[in-house]
Order: structure tokens, then sequence, then C-alpha cells
């Protein structure tokens, strides 16, 4: 069996962002570590979160919730959660859901950060 | 070995849907024949209703589950078996509101599938997925 390992990178920038980086598999078994490190960025005062998916395999529906719990989380913050570098399996489970109205996949961290 | 058929039992854990994954990899790897998208698409949908028979699993003492996928000329035609408890959702259950955070695998599985049947046959629920192949 391979083991897909799983790590979220944050990096906090100037003016209230971080920007998340989640690797490996995004699902059931792994959707909580990204739901606290988006919890814990909001609660160290980042309220605007870009997260960082070139380096996320697969995303299920339970990643997808996460994401949408996110972006929640950001808004009741002030703040708002994008995503940026999706994988062609990410965009697509996105657009198939519908999710891509209110989380437009942007093509790279520069465009998602364009207006912020 | 490359060959048409992949078969799987495992315990009912959210740590075995990786192997789930790889199983699906490796079928696709050894048929290049096959769209990469078709695979993908199918790894989608086997791993929404697999994760659902693990999220049902929560809680009891022991659920196990047989997979199955038959590379087929036309098809990849999936069987999935577990004895958990029986299956009361609706296999037809809309799409979700955009900002509900759960809800969406088996409506994303019905999406990816041409065909998408449940049955309760005995002390086992079965499932059966199939995706027709345009090429």
């Amino acid at each position: 069996m391979m083991i897909t390992e799983v790590q979220v990178e944050v990096d906090h920038r100037a003016g209230g962002l971080a920007v998340l980086s989640f690797f490996g598999r995004l699902n059931m078994a792994s959707a909580s570590r990204l739901k606290t490190a988006i919890g814990d960025a909001v609660d160290a005062g980042s309220a605007k979160i870009l997260i960082d998916l070139a380096g996320t395999s697969f995303i299920d529906s339970s990643g997808l919730g996460t994401l949408i719990a996110g972006l929640k989380r950001t808004r009741q913050a002030g703040g708002d959660l994008r995503i940026a570098r999706a994988t062609d399996q990410a965009v697509a489970v996105l657009c198939l859901t519908n999710l891509d109205r209110i989380l437009r996949p942007y093509l790279s961290i520069g465009a998602a950060l364009s207006d912020w | 070995m490359t060959g048409d058929r992949y078969t799987l039992r495992r315990a009912a854990h959210p740590a075995c849907l990786a192997d789930l994954h790889e199983l699906v990899a490796r079928a696709g790897v050894e048929h290049p024949e096959v769209s990469p998208t078709d695979f993908m698409l199918l790894e989608v949908a086997v791993i929404e209703v697999a994760g659902n028979v693990v999220k049902h699993a929560r809680g009891t003492a022991s659920v196990t589950f047989a997979f199955e996928l038959r590379v087929l000329p036309d098809a990849l035609d999936v069987r999935i078996e577990d004895d958990g408890t029986e299956f009361t959702g609706e296999l037809a259950a809309q799409m979700p509101d955009e900002y509900d955070e759960s809800g969406r695998g088996l409506p994303i599985a019905r999406e990816l599938l041409h065909e998408f049947t449940y049955e309760r046959a005995g002390a086992l629920n079965r499932w059966r997925l199939l995706r027709a192949l345009c090429g």
C-alpha cells in the first residue's frame, strides 16, 4: 500500500492574508486537517485565505464541504476564501457541483491575489 | 501483471480509501486505451460511494466491503458489496444548495455514471457503478 502523506503549509502575509497549501488527497480522512488550519489562520488574524490546490491530488465531497465551511468561516470574520491552481480533477468536481460559482478556481496565485 | 479485473476486500475504514485510489490508478495505467478522464471520473464516483459505506460503518463493530472493477471494451463496470446496515438514503437525491457543507457524495456519483443502482440482498448492500466509454 502506498502511503500518501497529507500536509498543510501556512504562509501568513501582510494585510490579514494567509496562503494555505494543501498537499495530498483532500477527502474524508484528511478534510479535518484543512478545516483546522483554516480556523487557526482566521484565529491568528488572517481572514483572507487563499487555498493553493496545486499539490492537492484529489478532492472528494468531504473536501468540498471543508472549502465551503472555510468560505463561511472567513466571511464571518470579515474576509473571504479563494482557491487557486486547482487540478483538472478538482475543477471537474467544482463545476459538477456548481461550486465554481462561489469558489472560482483562479489559475494562479497571482491572479487570485491581484485585487486583494 | 495486467488484467481486466481488479478486486479489493477491506474493512470499511477511511484508511482503506487510499487503497481504492491506488487500485483505480493502476487499472488506468494498465489500460492506456481508455481515456484517463474516464478513469478519473470513475475514481471520483467510486470514492464517493465507498466513502458513503465507510461513513455509515462508523460506530459499528466491523463492516467489510468488497470492490470489483472490470475494464470492458465499452465500459468501466464496478460492483461494491458491504455487510453494513441497510442504506436508507435516497440514491436520486438532488445536489444540495451551494452553501451546504454535506450531501454531495451520491449526487456527484450519479452525475458521473451511466448506471448507478443499489439493492439490499440478504445481509449485503450491493452497489453497481457503470461508466460507459464513448471512445
